[in-house]
């Protein structure tokens, strides 16, 4: 993650070409394979109930789903022209989010009608042509942005908002994946707080260690050196490893002293995959705030000491608010880590949006790993793009 | 050097000793009826461990090093963007997450670890070629085009060699990554040194648990000293890992 050189790369590039960016060649291809995808892998596949394998349908030709299918191609013809022009490339991520709500809508309504009639046991799953059009129309737009800040954020917030209307609207109530997820719906829900519980706890460790270390870190290099060590060490270890070496010793301590176990602290359970995931977040979190705290050039707190400025101020009113920016960086990495790390916290007993994609795993189902998986990509996408919007915040306020 | 000659003596040592050691593991989980790690060796899963892990580097490197070396043509310049935004997406989708939704596709087994192993891996390797091939200078590229020298011998005698250090590290960053992410795919059914953890879990066993995530732990970090034998002290001490995905 370095940002800030491809960004002034892009800047002067820019200039340079000002009519046609050169962003537009990569859109352009990208949309168009997009919009080819489902027409040369399948729209939908229908199977006569959840164990058997589906088989792809064709695309039942109704009013609705022909006119849905019209705009998905339209808004990808959009996408390909508002791309040829770098001040339009907010509106080409636009049109790229209406690509993706109408082809879903096209599927939705798909397989409404080709279940009527059918059995209440056959299934009716999008086939890869969405998947993968899904996967072209995302990096189309990340394409758009990454002359601005890298992370598509009109592309996801009108994509979520698009699915949550169509999902309102019941449009994707005959989809096997909604089925599997009406089915599951207080399981998922749990699994999603727990997961949003075990990243934010995590988070909010690690910050409580890394916040007062990285101010004495400041002053002192053999605590820093430290620390850097600490955590540099850390990365190296693989998570899966990690949380079972901490198993053992958090199991003997609860055994040691029983009362413990009333805090949720033991060998199993969300106590080492919270602790587990915050170490790894130190790394991001204290090089972020190191950096941040020295902002403030060297000349600046001199001249500040001078004037008779005690510590405490100076890290008040120079090295915070300069180094604020810098630090909301770190906490960026460490959110979008933290979520990720706790996928696997599902593995030793922690919960999590994990234990979804892990029961998945064990039988196969291919719905209920994507109902896992789904929600935690969203949500380090959600977590990426809400921190990058404060850190330009942070960083515009300077 | 010595260290690193050291400590992997000691790690194989230690592979050999584990079996004869249920005394030890006995002790240590006095609740656990079969407290030693016996259904495969530890050797072979050291060997799969490593074929997996350097194999799927290997892809990797070609993978990022021709995508790499594509978009610092001229011709190749609208690459780019894609680049940056299947990097950015990557970040948002962790291994494990990858290794889920591969394993529909492609059954249990090495293939669906192998396929996310590849995509992660190359990331870094094309990052940072991409970086080292743009750093080279312009006055550079001028005097060679001035010598008469054309686009392939350029790339292959001036670009490449100059920019073989930037290289390197990112394929360093790769090969550690591939062995750490190796250990997650025992979740899909890969033999790894992950496979008794996942399978003591499974079972409620904590002593294999112990076992695997200890030799998991001590590969990665005997692999992370190795690279770093390579690197000149500055990098050394900073090392200029990307940001790790797991």
């Amino acid at each position: 993650m370095e940002p800030q050189p491809v960004a002034v790369l892009h800047a002067t590039e820019r200039r340079e070409a000002s009519a046609a960016p050169r962003e537009a060649t990569a859109v352009a291809v990208l949309t168009a394979l997009a919009a080819l995808a489902p027409f040369l892998l399948g729209f939908l596949s229908v199977a006569p109930n959840r164990l058997l394998s589906p088989r792809l349908v064709p695309l039942p030709v109704t009013t609705a789903t022909t006119l849905c299918l019209g705009l998905f191609l339209v808004a990808c013809l959009a996408v390909m022209l508002l791309a040829r022009r770098a001040p339009l490339l907010n509106w080409a991520e636009a049109a790229a989010a209406l690509a993706l709500c109408s082809l879903v809508a096209v599927i939705g309504l798909a397989a409404r009608e080709a279940l009527q009639g059918a059995s209440p046991v056959a299934r009716a799953a999008p086939a890869a042509g969405l998947w993968v059009a899904m996967l072209l129309l995302a990096l189309a737009a990340g394409c758009c942005a990454a002359g601005r800040s890298g992370t598509p954020r009109n592309f996801m917030a009108l994509s979520v908002l698009g699915l949550a209307v169509l999902w309102a609207a019941g449009a994707l109530a005959d989809l096997s994946l909604a089925r599997e997820a009406m089915a599951r719906g207080g399981e998922i829900r749990l699994a999603f707080w727990q997961h949003l519980a075990l990243a934010g706890g995590a988070l909010f460790l690690a910050l409580a260690v890394a916040l007062p270390l990285s101010l004495l870190a400041l002053r002192r290099s053999r605590v820093e050196a430290l620390l850097m060590a600490v955590a540099n060490g850390f990365q190296v270890i693989p998570s899966i490893a990690l949380f079972g070496l901490l198993m053992g010793p958090l199991a003997a301590l609860a055994a040691w002293a029983p009362a413990l176990r009333g805090w949720g602290i033991g060998g199993i359970g969300p106590a080492p995959a919270v602790l587990g995931i915050s170490t790894y977040l130190l790394l991001p979190l204290a090089s972020a705030f190191l950096a941040g705290l020295r902002v403030a050039s060297p000349a600046v707190i001199d001249a500040a000491r001078g004037q008779g400025l005690t510590e405490g101020a100076i890290l008040r009113q120079l090295r915070l608010p300069l180094g604020l920016g810098v630090m909301a960086g770190g906490v960026r990495v460490a959110a979008v880590q933290a979520i990720g790390l706790a996928t696997l916290a599902a593995l030793i007993g922690g919960g999590g949006l994990g234990a979804l994609v892990f029961q998945g795993i064990g039988q196969l189902a291919t719905d209920l790993i994507l109902l896992g998986v789904l929600p935690v990509v969203a949500l380090s996408l959600l977590a990426d793009g809400g921190c990058a919007a404060l850190q330009a915040a942070l960083e515009r306020r300077r | 050097m010595i260290l690193l000659l050291g400590n992997l003596l000691l790690f194989l040592v230690a592979l050999a000793a584990a079996p004869r050691l249920g005394w030890l593991w006995q002790a240590l989980f006095p609740g656990i009826s079969r407290p030693v790690w016996d259904s495969q060796s530890w050797f072979a899963l050291l060997a799969e461990h490593l074929m997996l892990a350097l194999g799927a580097t290997l892809i990797a490197a070609l993978i990022g090093l021709s995508a790499a070396i594509l978009a610092t043509r001229p011709a190749g310049r609208a690459l780019r963007p894609l680049l940056d935004s299947m990097f950015s997406l990557a970040q948002a989708v962790p291994p494990i997450a990858a290794i889920a939704l591969a394993l529909p596709l492609m059954g249990f087994g090495a293939a669906p670890t192998l396929l996310a192993l590849v995509l992660y891996a190359a990331l870094p390797v094309m990052r940072s070629a991409v970086a080292g091939l743009d750093a080279v200078p312009a006055a550079v590229l001028d005097a060679a085009r001035g010598t008469g020298m054309g686009p392939g011998r350029i790339l292959a005698q001036i670009e490449l060699p100059l920019a073989l250090p930037v290289i390197q590290a990112g394929l360093r960053v790769a090969l550690v990554l591939a062995i750490a992410t190796t250990a997650v795919g025992a979740v899909a059914g890969a033999r790894c040194l992950g496979t008794p953890i996942v399978t003591g879990l499974a079972n409620g066993n904590l002593s294999w648990v112990l076992q695997g995530a200890v030799f998991t732990a001590w590969l990665a970090v005997i692999a992370d000293q190795a690279l770093r034998l390579g690197l000149d002290p500055e990098r050394r001490r900073s090392n200029g890992r990307l940001a790790p995905a797991r």
